[in-house]
């Protein structure tokens, strides 16, 4: 009884309780007034994961002392929303203590993973994907559930299961202590039974060449996507074999049975005669019939125009075109009789009227001497010689058609009759309205003084450096027109350009969208600009470049928000690539024999851009593992930073007897930075240290104590590059020159001194559109100091092979040991030339000439010692570079020495 | 057990005291003053509540009878229209002329009203007409029936575009940021 009371009590209290919380207002929708002007003491952040406090507090505009603006706050959370990770933000004050700041965000979900449940088979998990508009690592949108479940629905529907149900389940939050808004989506799908065709009925065409292409069967699942496609193979088939206007389709399907109306239609064949400088199948490509989908007299005039345009490009301006077209039950025969006339070249040019030399006119021509004649060319020669006269001030000239005349039976000679008229000049330049750019500033960017010749593009351009100069400094809306004033004596022309600076635009705040690895650290410090600079559309391009220079993104985007208060804030929307990338290769080689790498490299650890990597490389003689690691920003300043540890384990081979000449087991650590002071020229400075250990040497290559035992070398390297090549990995124009120095010594606990130095040059140099000439020379000199006198066998020079004298096998030029070991020495000269020729857009060949030797000492250089090479290499380009194959023929060979050699490799060989 | 007795009435009446006035006393002393928030997204733009009780105000003065929630219905849709009409009407065209020579372009163009139907309509509210001639009326019904079709087309559209747009509203409450 006192229980029952009890429990009275207490449903009471709990109906009052659920009372109240109804009363209890929402969330208010009314605005707080938020002036009050108490000022920001302390911010709390409740809701965020994704991205840090201090980047939402800079986003929202919230500044600790600072007083809250109504319409700041406003931009601020639309600003931040724009992030695009947020579905909810709220800004609210603290009724006790107002100077406290609450700010409520809730993030949008996103999919970590999609789980696929399949009731039934018959379609792959990647067409259940494709077809989902949901994808992994995108955002849960909520709102479009439903029209995902029916959009897969119907896509199952049109693959044959049209009982096919789905339901998709967003599942919770990730587990315990992570991200809360990261969500599984699960996929169930019952795909219910199929719809199977009994049955294929072919209407309108005979089944036997059909069927070749339909290849649905009695029993398939009624699949509309492979359909279609079988469906766009035949119409594409009949297209080939001259079908006007072939119909495959619409289809039906009733009871079972798979009904498609076939109606190939009319066909037409052509036939020339006569022709003998272009081919039938050259012809044939130029015949409008196929496109049109149908043979009429005025596509057959089109097709004689075409065919005549043909020869006259080949120089045949008398060629004659006769066609004859019979038609029989829809099917076309069309014979196009061709009189070909003879090639004709033009013998002269020549010009009346004109005051310029003959010859810097003839050079905008392309019907020039010796050039094939074609009478249409002569319209777009008219225009070239209008356009050069008006870029010399002769604003009237006038260039009529010129003369043509037989010269010869296969000559034509070709005579223009110009009109110059009055050359222009540039008599005054005046600029108005240009404040606030000094006048000097002005001056000195339009670049045009009096006398100058009138020219338009110089004038128009003289417009753009204007426009670019007011932009560069916030100026985003100005105008700058042109005013002409003709009326001058003697052709002097008065220009004034009219300068609207308009307002003056300033950068605002940054948004940065899509970096969901990478820290807005690592992407802020690589801006050119500060809030409050004057806005520069220049700047942007500039910082796009950069961001896609740091390797981690696929896309970058720059772009501004709609302008408030002359400020622009900036939004660089990114598109991470992946980060890690892994490479394997196997091959074989004469030397070393078998071989093969992997490597793993990660290019954004710690979401700061820098790059981790381990490379291990194993063959029959070698052993190495290379762990790397690069900083683009090195102690806050944009100092790349590069270290390296190494281990290597090799056996150098006698390369006729493949007895071990000797071992070596070498452990390097190296650090350093790089220095880029302009965007060709780059210096570099390393530590080296290593601890080399060579054993099981046969006598004769032991040249030094340094060579046996073990070895520790210390040496610092500093080197300066200087690049300007259009593309590092197949260069079609620039200069790589460049000088590296290695200098050990017992100043850095080194057992062993000595100074090396390489010095370099190439040249890489377009001669045509398909002919690159690359030279390239190298020299390598080192000295022993304070005693040492030969070097450590691992920090000789060796040459010969792939990468230095083609023809050579690897390392095997200069001294060797009596067992004909190379032993490497103290000098070395290599100098390459290749034309590399291009045959096909991928493939290409180079002939190539290669000299170079290694000396013991520097004193014992003799030019006379020289080894060449010649050969021929193939070319095949690759996203990597080019593949590399050469046949390299000696030709200063000696006695015992093979004749030639054939190296494999990727990338050019300089 | 008399003792036990009190002891019960005595939890008893403070769980009534308390639970009546708990949530009063907290509801009365909100902990936060909200500053500003978003009440809707669409896609990639947010409507804050500072924007909606502007244009909640300005609408009342129209329609004193409008919800807060048609308000936001309004902005909501003039978003969607206006994200495809830049597609085809990019600044520095006015947002106002892209709507409208939007609307244009993808309905109005299309609307075409038959004298058969502009005659139907004629008949059927003849008295309400006041038994003019046709003719005198004809383009005053003809105006009529196109703005109803207008409307009824433009809500079809907005319909296959709310269909495709990502759409979010916190209206009266706030999500819960935490799962």
């Amino acid at each position: 009884m006192r229980n029952a009371r009890f429990l009275k009590v207490f449903i009471f209290s709990s109906l009052l309780f659920l009372l109240a919380a109804w009363l209890a207002p929402p969330e208010t929708l009314a605005v707080a007034p938020a002036n009050a002007g108490v000022p920001i003491k302390k911010i709390r952040v409740e809701g965020l994961y994704s991205i840090s406090k201090d980047e939402l507090i800079y986003l929202l505009c919230l500044r600790s002392a600072n007083v809250i603006v109504p319409e700041n706050l406003a931009l601020g959370i639309k600003r931040a929303f724009k992030k695009g990770i947020f579905e909810y933000i709220s800004v609210s004050r603290d009724v006790k203590d107002p100077g406290v700041i609450v700010v409520k965000v809730r993030e949008k979900d996103r999919i970590k993973d999609i789980c696929l449940k399949v009731k039934g088979g018959g379609v792959s998990g990647k067409f259940l994907k494709n077809n989902l508009i949901f994808k992994e690592r995108g955002f849960m949108r909520y709102g479009l559930l439903g029209k995902a479940e029916s959009d897969l629905e119907e896509a199952l529907s049109m693959a044959g299961y049209p009982d096919a149900r789905v339901v998709i389940i967003p599942c919770g939050a990730a587990e315990k202590g992570e991200n809360p808004y990261r969500i599984t989506l699960k996929v169930l799908v019952d795909m219910g039974k199929p719809v199977l065709i009994r049955k294929v009925k072919i209407v309108g065409a005979p089944e036997a060449g059909v069927r070749r292409y339909i290849k649905l069967r009695a029993g398939d699942v009624y699949d509309q996507y492979r359909l279609q496609e079988q469906i766009n193979a035949l119409h594409k088939y009949y297209l080939a074999q001259h079908y006007l206007n072939p119909s495959v389709g619409p289809y039906s399907f009733s009871n079972g049975v798979l009904y498609i109306n076939v109606v190939p239609g009319g066909r037409y064949e052509a036939f020339f005669y006569g022709n003998h400088v272009l081919s039938d199948k050259i012809l044939a490509a130029l015949l409008p019939f196929s496109e049109a989908g149908a043979v009429r007299d005025d596509l057959i005039e089109e097709a004689v125009q075409k065919i005549r345009g043909a020869y006259r490009e080949k120089g045949h301006p008398f060629i004659q075109v006769a066609p004859v077209w019979t038609a029989q039950d829809g099917d076309n025969i069309i014979k196009f009789h061709i009189f070909e006339g003879g090639k004709i070249t033009v013998s002269s040019v020549s010009f009346t009227g004109i005051t310029v030399p003959a010859g810097s006119l003839e050079d905008f021509l392309v019907l020039r001497k010796g050039a094939l004649y074609n009478p249409d060319l002569i319209d777009t020669d008219r225009s070239n010689l209008q356009d050069f006269y008006a870029s010399l001030g002769y604003l009237d000239a006038q260039v009529p058609a010129p003369a043509v005349t037989r010269a010869g039976p296969d000559k034509m000679a070709i005579t223009y009759h110009i009109t110059q008229g009055m050359k222009y000049v540039i008599g005054q330049v005046d600029v108005s309205g240009g404040a606030p750019v000094p006048a000097a500033q002005i001056r000195a960017d339009l670049r045009l003084k009096p006398g100058d010749i009138y020219n338009e593009i110089d004038i128009t351009n003289a417009r753009y450096r204007l426009l670019e100069l007011y932009n560069d400094r916030g100026y985003a809306e100005c105008k700058v027109s042109i005013k002409r004033d003709f009326s001058g004596k003697n052709g002097m022309v008065k220009l004034t350009y009219v300068i609207e600076p308009g307002q003056k635009f300033f950068f605002g705040k940054n948004l940065v969208v899509g970096n969901y690895q990478t820290k807005l650290e690592a992407i802020e410090r690589e801006l050119l600009h500060k809030q409050g600079d004057p806005f520069s559309q220049k700047v942007l391009l500039k910082e796009r470049q950069k961001l896609y220079e740091l390797g981690v993104f696929r896309s970058v985007d720059v772009s501004e928000l709609p302008a408030y208060n002359a400020t622009f804030d900036t939004v660089y929307r990114v598109t991470e690539s992946k980060p890690g990338s892994v490479d394997i290769g196997a091959g074989y080689g004469e030397y070393e024999h078998y071989r093969g790498f992997v490597g793993f490299s990660y290019n954004n650890l710690f979401g700061m851009a820098r790059t981790g990597s381990i490379n291990l490389a194993v063959s029959s003689i070698e052993k190495r593992a290379v762990l790397s690691y690069f900083e683009p920003w090195f102690l806050g300043r944009q100092l790349p930073f590069r270290a390296t540890a190494l281990v290597e384990s090799r056996s150098q081979l006698n390369y006729d007897t493949r007895q071990v000449s000797y071992k070596l087991i070498r452990y390097t650590g190296s650090a350093g930075v790089e220095k880029r002071f302009k965007p060709y020229l780059k210096g570099q400075f390393d530590y080296e240290f290593s601890l080399v250990r060579t054993y099981d040497i046969v006598p004769g290559v032991v040249l030094s104590r340094e060579d046996v035992g073990t070895l520790a070398i210390s040496a610092i390297r500093p080197s300066i590059e200087y690049d300007t090549r259009d593309n590092p990995f197949d260069p079609r124009s620039g200069v790589l020159a460049g000088a590296t120095f290695k200098l050990a010594s017992a100043a850095f606990f080194s057992q062993t001194d000595f100074l090396k130095a390489v010095v370099r040059a190439a040249r890489y140099q377009a001669l045509t559109s398909s002919l690159v000439l690359a030279a390239d020379a190298r020299v390598g000199l080192a000295e022993g100091l304070d005693g040492t006198t030969e070097l450590p066998i691992v920090e000789r020079f060796f040459l010969g092979g792939r990468d230095s004298v083609r023809g050579y096998t690897q390392d095997a030029l200069g001294p060797k040991a009596p067992d004909g070991t190379p032993v490497g020495g103290n000098a070395f000269f290599v100098a390459n030339l290749e034309f590399r020729q291009a045959i096909t857009k991928d493939l290409g060949i180079v002939p190539f000439l290669d000299a170079g030797n290694v000396w013991p000492t520097i004193g014992q250089i003799r030019a006379l010692d020289i080894r060449f090479s010649t050969g021929l290499g193939l070319r095949f380009k690759t996203p990597v570079g080019p593949l590399r194959l050469d046949y390299g023929i000696k030709l200063s060979r000696r006695e015992g020495e093979s004749r030639s050699k054939i190296d494999f490799s990727i990338g050019q060989a300089f | 057990m008399p003792g036990i007795k009190h002891i019960r009435t005595i939890i008893a009446a403070a769980m009534i005291v308390l639970a009546a006035a708990g949530p009063l006393l907290a509801a009365g002393k909100e902990k936060t003053r909200i500053l500003d928030r978003i009440v809707a997204f669409v896609n990639d733009d947010a409507i804050l509540l500072s924007e909606l009780n502007d244009r909640y105000e300005l609408a009342r003065k129209l329609a004193p009878d409008i919800t807060r929630r048609q308000v936001l219905q309004t902005m909501i849709n003039r978003k969607l229209l206006l994200f495809e009409a830049r597609k085809i009407f990019p600044e520095p065209v006015s947002r106002d002329q892209a709507l409208q020579e939007f609307t244009d372009l993808k309905i109005r163009a299309f609307i075409r009203i038959p004298e058969e139907a502009a005659r139907n309509f004629y008949n059927e509210n003849k008295k309400e007409l006041g038994g003019v001639p046709f003719d005198s009326v004809k383009d005053r019904i003809e105006r009529l029936l196109k703005e109803k079709e207008i409307n009824r087309r433009l809500q079809a559209y907005l319909e296959t575009l709310r269909g495709k747009a990502d759409i979010k509203i916190f209206l009266e409450n706030t999500p819960a940021i935490f799962h």
